[in-house]
């Protein structure tokens, strides 16, 4: 991990997201989200309610049985709780929290209809006025019974979305593989913001990856607006701490998200070295496509015999793709139509940790 | 004869609480007094030491008899206790507050109301509470005791090993590449010492980490040393590290052997403590016996067991604690400034006496508690016999305040 920004305290947001990235894996979610918690509290203000099939309900007062078929309209007879499921659910969902839920809901009903009886009959309510008072109680009693309930909504949601992204993660069977290689340096920043600068289209010019950003605060601090991309949060982090614009997440994804013919001009870098030769391919066809007539396609590519060098074991073995040689971008872009196709000469990267080649090429007008 | 028997839940043979009843049971024997530990469950480890509770008798209090329960977690033993007749002693080592455990365990959320329910029911029953710390002191006044005092656990610096000071000085533990507390060396090791348990918050360690390598050292390590006691949270551990991608920096070396602990601290540059809530906190009096300079959020008992000896945070922040563990890493006097004053603070926890005061208080208790008055026990609200107050060692008075940070 890359030393950086020494002195400037990362945003407090970041701390935040720290937190709440590891609170997402308490199995139980907060202690106020606990459906035995709510449910509980339910019990505790109203005493039990179960289906009649299972308990005739107490002191021969109206049972609630959830299979019960929903009462004509009109009738003085609440809605049966099977109303609750308008749509397939999943089972679980459906037996942890609906078929528990639905007495509630039941009840809740009950005391809308109650508190409806009471408006009509005020005069003699006012009579009664110690027994409106429990009423009333009860009323509020079982609002804030539903709020436990609704939290349980939310919390077992929380917990699909964190089930869904760990599944997500388990078929992947290396992660954060961009971590292997470590992001360009800024030997090339130079040259290239001078040649960018004189060659750039209409619209902002995006750099993936950008890596910590140097090219694209060089491109902004000369008047192109440009944005990068870099699927590394801390890196990506590190670019927005010297005020580059950074999208953070794959290269692919990002270019996917922009308007068609809607970049200014695009260098590809970082991603290009590490990724198949068919998904080179696709990268190459989705960022033409997003790419305005006219404007240029720079390719940042690493020597690939110093990259044999340079590279890790791990990262060798793991990798699915390898740096290609400048001739094949050169063959590459040729074949994609790009025109005045050629390399950077200016731009060997002198200087630089692991050589490094520009191609560049400008798509037809 | 006098008697002080012991009840345990579960004696295990590696944790404090374990340690601490057999070595009262050793002392209380030197004393002449008749001791044994009385256990619901037992331990193949101990069941040579330890008898089941239902050998304890009927019950009917004798003349010189005394029960102390060794009070940690929930168990049977409380009501069978509260149903006898001998005078008791309940030796408070902490409840963790359920709500931590809350999320991560329904279980054992219920499992500690139980026990704070349990400790109420004893609070009428017994003659004395004991707490390991001021802080745990507390917990016995709202629960409703009566007397009470603060002793820290039995444990001795000559016979521990985790207690020994190293061989090497300060700042002279050789490593490779570097030496222990040279400025602006890279590759720091932060060590943590403690059960994987909600309330150690160990994720907050975690987050000082990730900021310490994003502002001064992208090679820093933690190790965490500790037995996963609650393993959801353990899990969730081991994920939010892959999280971070600090899979390289972060190693969960489980519950390890004392001469293996003596070694991690030995190899540390920083003890760690971020926990949310501690009775004593062992680990933290161990790394300063042994020249390790702690760095410790402000929280339960920390700050009158450090007391001094370390750097307390006020505040719970990530770039706030990784500043401060920088300091003791990169400034080499501040580093030795901090050392020598734990190891003050060691001192004048007298930790080596502090068996011997219990075992005053015990036998106190069994002549009938007429000399409870001169050996530190308070009554009602009034807090005497703190650790680090005078009548249980006195104080390291280590001013050691950095910016925006109580030392």
């Amino acid at each position: 991990m890359p030393r950086s920004a020494q002195g400037t305290p990362p945003p407090a947001e970041l701390w935040s997201e720290v937190a709440a990235a590891f609170r997402r894996h308490r199995p139980q979610g907060s202690h106020r989200w606990n459906f035995a918690g709510a449910f509980a509290d339910l019990e505790r203000r109203f005493g039990q309610v179960r289906p009649v099939a299972e308990d005739p309900g107490p002191q021969g007062g109206p049972a609630i049985n959830a299979s019960e078929e929903p009462p004509a309209a009109g009738t003085d007879e609440p809605p049966a709780a099977g109303s609750l499921e308008p749509r397939p659910v999943h089972s679980v969902f459906r037996r942890q929290v609906l078929e528990r839920l639905a007495p509630w809901v039941d009840a809740r009903a009950r005391s809308v209809a109650t508190e409806v009886v009471t408006e009509a009959l005020a005069e003699p309510v006012r009579r009664l006025d110690g027994d409106v008072r429990r009423l009333d109680g009860g009323v509020l009693g079982l609002e804030s019974g539903m709020a436990s309930a609704v939290e349980a909504f939310r919390f077992l949601a929380a917990r699909l979305e964190t089930l869904e992204s760990a599944a997500d993660r388990r078929r992947s069977p290396v992660d954060a593989i961009e971590w292997l290689v470590p992001p360009a340096d800024d030997a090339l920043t130079g040259p290239l913001c001078e040649w960018l600068a004189a060659n750039h289209g209409h619209g902002v010019v995006v750099h993936a990856e950008c890596g910590r950003g140097a090219l694209v605060e060089a491109l902004g601090a000369v008047g192109v607006t440009t944005v990068g991309i870099e699927p590394r949060g801390l890196v990506a982090y590190e670019a927005s701490v010297r005020g580059a614009e950074v999208r953070v997440g794959p290269a692919d994804a990002a270019i996917a998200e922009m308007d068609p013919g809607s970049a200014g001009g695009m260098v590809l870098s970082g991603v290009v070295d590490r990724v198949s030769v068919d998904e080179l391919v696709r990268l190459l066809a989705l960022a033409t496509s997003r790419i305005q007539p006219g404007a240029p396609l720079v390719v940042v590519g690493t020597d690939p015999a110093a990259a044999r060098d340079v590279w890790g074991p791990v990262a060798w073995d793991l990798l699915p793709g390898r740096p290609l040689h400048p001739e094949t971008w050169e063959e590459l872009l040729a074949r994609g139509g790009y025109e005045d196709v050629g390399r950077l000469e200016d731009a060997r990267g002198a200087g630089s940790a692991v050589p490094q080649f520009v191609v560049k090429g400008r798509r037809p007008a | 004869m006098t008697a002080v028997h012991q009840l345990v839940p579960v004696l295990h043979a590696g944790d404090a609480v374990g340690q601490h009843a057999m070595a009262l049971q050793t002392m209380l024997r030197s004393r002449g007094a008749d001791s044994e530990i009385f256990v619901e469950l037992e331990d193949p480890e101990t069941v040579g030491v330890t008898r089941p509770v239902r050998e304890l008798g009927s019950g009917g209090q004798r003349a010189g008899e005394v029960l102390v329960y060794q009070f940690a977690t929930a168990s049977d033993l409380a009501g069978i206790v509260a149903a006898r007749d001998e005078p008791l002693v309940v030796n408070y080592h902490n409840v963790t507050p359920p709500e931590l455990f809350a999320p991560w365990d329904n279980e054992l959320a219920r499992h500690q109301v139980r026990a704070r329910a349990e400790l109420s029911l004893l609070a009428g029953r017994a003659t004395l509470g004991v707490a390991v710390s001021e802080w745990n002191r507390r917990d016995l006044v709202e629960a409703g005791f009566g007397a009470t005092v603060v002793l820290p656990p039995i444990v001795s610096r000559t016979t521990s090993v985790r207690l020994e000071a190293p061989a090497a000085a300060p700042g002279t533990v050789a490593r490779e590449g570097a030496d222990r507390g040279t400025v602006a060396r890279e590759g720091a090791r932060w060590l943590s010492v403690g059960r994987l348990a909600p309330n150690k918050a160990l994720e907050d360690a975690i987050a000082g980490l990730l900021a310490y390598r994003m502002r001064w050292d992208p090679r820093a390590e933690l190790l965490v040393v500790g037995k996963p006691a609650v393993p959801s949270y353990a899990t969730a551990l081991g994920s939010f590290v892959r999280e971070l991608g600090l899979g390289d920096a972060v190693r969960f070396a489980g519950k390890v052997g004392d001469e293996e602990l003596a070694r991690a601290y030995d190899d540390a540059d920083v003890l760690v403590v971020t926990s949310e809530h501690e009775g004593f906190c062992l680990p933290a009096v161990e790394a300063m016996a042994r020249r390790v300079p702690v760095v410790a959020y402000a929280q339960g008992a920390l700050p009158e067991v450090v007391d001094g000896g370390g750097v307390l945070l006020d505040v719970k922040d990530p770039i706030s604690l990784s500043d401060a563990v920088h300091r003791l890493v990169s400034d080499q006097d501040r580093r030795a400034e901090v050392v020598e004053a734990g190891l003050a603070r060691v001192g004048a926890l007298d930790l080596e006496t502090a068996g011997s005061r219990l075992v005053d208080l015990l036998l106190a208790v069994a002549e009938g508690g007429g000399a409870l008055g001169e050996t530190g026990v308070a009554g009602g609200e009034e807090p005497r016999g703190a650790v680090g107050s005078p009548d249980v060692g006195g104080r390291a008075a280590g001013d050691l305040a950095v910016d925006g940070v109580s030392g």
